[in-house]
């Protein structure tokens, strides 16, 4: 079987190639430390896979994963980037895994022991990265009417005084409507009105 | 006809001194414009510069980072010298060490900005700097994009008032809500602040962030309104036309 190892980095190239024949001992290995020689390389050879990192020293990050998907050739980004969109871009040109360099070595072992039948794969790091920049889920909050116009008020930066004035109570029961309204929803002022913001957004 | 002679001497004093004085209104008024104009390109200039170093620090720190722990990791794995115990605590040191320079390669210049995904970049610099006292809340309701160099200084000037926020605030959390009204994107930062002296000095531009923010800002012809009320400072960046 023949590989190409797409990266610029000298010491990656070989601790990639050692870890792919502790693999596949009788595997061919070619190497490029750019994407036009990867290019070359792939216009007068065939490979069964391609493990390339993302160009970006050119204005295209996917070259020789869309010439991969043009040549019907397995394609493995690995990549010291795990930006979604990357992810995405890799995923529209069909690659079979995108692995992150500060990912899990076994990740990749796994990604290269499995190339043959690996499909779409997203080592644990890159999910768990691009997990966490998901906009939270964020619960309604829990008001009533009269709270609600509390808090229209209150984004607005209206004073407390004022507030209380224009509904006709005491300062002390406005502090205790906002203090019920923070208990009742189990976060503070901020985070409510965060809430009630997103609510409202979304309504 | 004396009087007709001193009129038109008169008329022929004032129409020159005239003219001489509001050429030189309009040349001082032409200075004045010209003279914005260059400082505004200057400073486009100046921040374009500043960002393009910390691209490429950045670049050149996360080109560092694989080609030394790569090796390390699989020197850990497949040499017999570590036992399976062993293994996995020197695994969890190397990507302790890949994570604490990837953020630090982040806060220099996250890579999501070269791709002009502001809102990704922000989620991510909320995930670094939210802290075990201090929680960042961030909603971004936006529909259409932004131009690569307009969104580095979007987010600097959030990324800077988030820092103020949790140096100078202490509050346990902070809510950022990022929305789309046509082409102007409105940023809401709140938070608790409770200044010494009951005082804030929220106008005040003389620390080096402010500073920066205001910089900014005037690039890009934006808005910013502080309040502070019952001890909840909110402010709000208004980015006028910024959506392509």
């Amino acid at each position: 079987m023949k590989v190409l190892i797409v990266e610029d980095h000298p010491i990656i190239i070989n601790t990639l190639s050692k870890i792919f024949l502790d693999i596949y001992p009788d595997a061919l290995i070619k190497s490029s430390t750019n994407t036009e020689d990867a290019v070359k390389d792939l216009q007068s050879n065939t490979f069964d896979l391609i493990i390339s990192d993302l160009d970006f020293d050119g204005e295209k990050r996917f070259t020789v994963a869309e010439l991969a998907k043009k040549h019907q050739i397995k394609c493995i980004i690995y990549s010291g980037h795990y930006n979604k969109a990357f992810i995405k871009k890799a995923m529209e040109l069909d690659v079979i895994g995108f692995v992150s360099k500060l990912g899990n070595i076994y990740d990749l072992q796994y990604a290269l022991k499995n190339y043959q039948t690996l499909r779409n794969y997203i080592c644990k790091f890159c999910e768990s990265q691009n997990h966490q920049t998901n906009n939270n889920e964020i619960l309604p909050p829990d008001i009533t009417g009269i709270e609600e116009h509390i808090l229209d008020l209150l984004l607005i930066q209206k004073p407390r005084k004022e507030i209380a004035k224009g509904l006709d109570i005491t300062a002390g029961s406005l502090n205790t409507y906002i203090n019920r309204m923070t208990a009742k929803n189990n976060c503070n002022l901020v985070g409510l009105i965060h809430r009630y913001i997103v609510w409202k957004k979304n309504k | 006809m004396n009087d007709h002679k001193s009129n038109f001497e008169f008329i022929l004093l004032v129409i020159p001194l005239g003219i001489i004085t509001f050429t030189g209104f309009m040349l001082i008024y032409y200075h004045r414009i010209r003279s914005l104009k260059l400082q505004k390109k200057l400073k486009e200039r100046f921040f374009h510069e500043v960002e393009s170093e910390k691209i490429k620090i950045s670049r050149e720190l996360h080109d560092a980072i694989a080609p030394f722990t790569l090796p390390l990791k699989e020197f850990i794995v497949n040499d017999g010298t570590f036992n399976s115990e062993n293994k996995n605590n020197w695994l969890q040191e190397v990507n302790k060490f890949e994570t604490y320079l990837t953020q630090i390669n982040e806060n220099i210049f996250p890579a999501e900005l070269l791709e002009g995904d502001l809102f990704e970049a922000l989620q991510k610099l909320k995930n670094r700097l939210s802290t075990a006292s201090t929680k960042i809340e961030i909603h971004s309701d936006i529909y259409d994009t932004i131009t690569k160099s307009n969104s580095v200084q979007v987010y600097r000037i959030i990324q800077e008032s988030l820092i103020n926020a949790i140096k100078h605030s202490g509050t346990p959390l902070i809510s950022v809500i990022n929305s789309q009204t046509e082409k102007d994107l409105t940023c809401l930062i709140t938070y608790e602040y409770f200044p010494e002296n009951n005082e804030p000095d929220i106008n005040k531009i003389h620390r080096r962030g402010q500073k920066i923010i205001k910089h900014r800002l005037e690039l890009l012809s934006a808005k910013h309104d502080i309040k502070f009320t019952d001890n909840i400072k909110s402010e709000k960046f208004i980015f006028k036309d910024i959506f392509i």
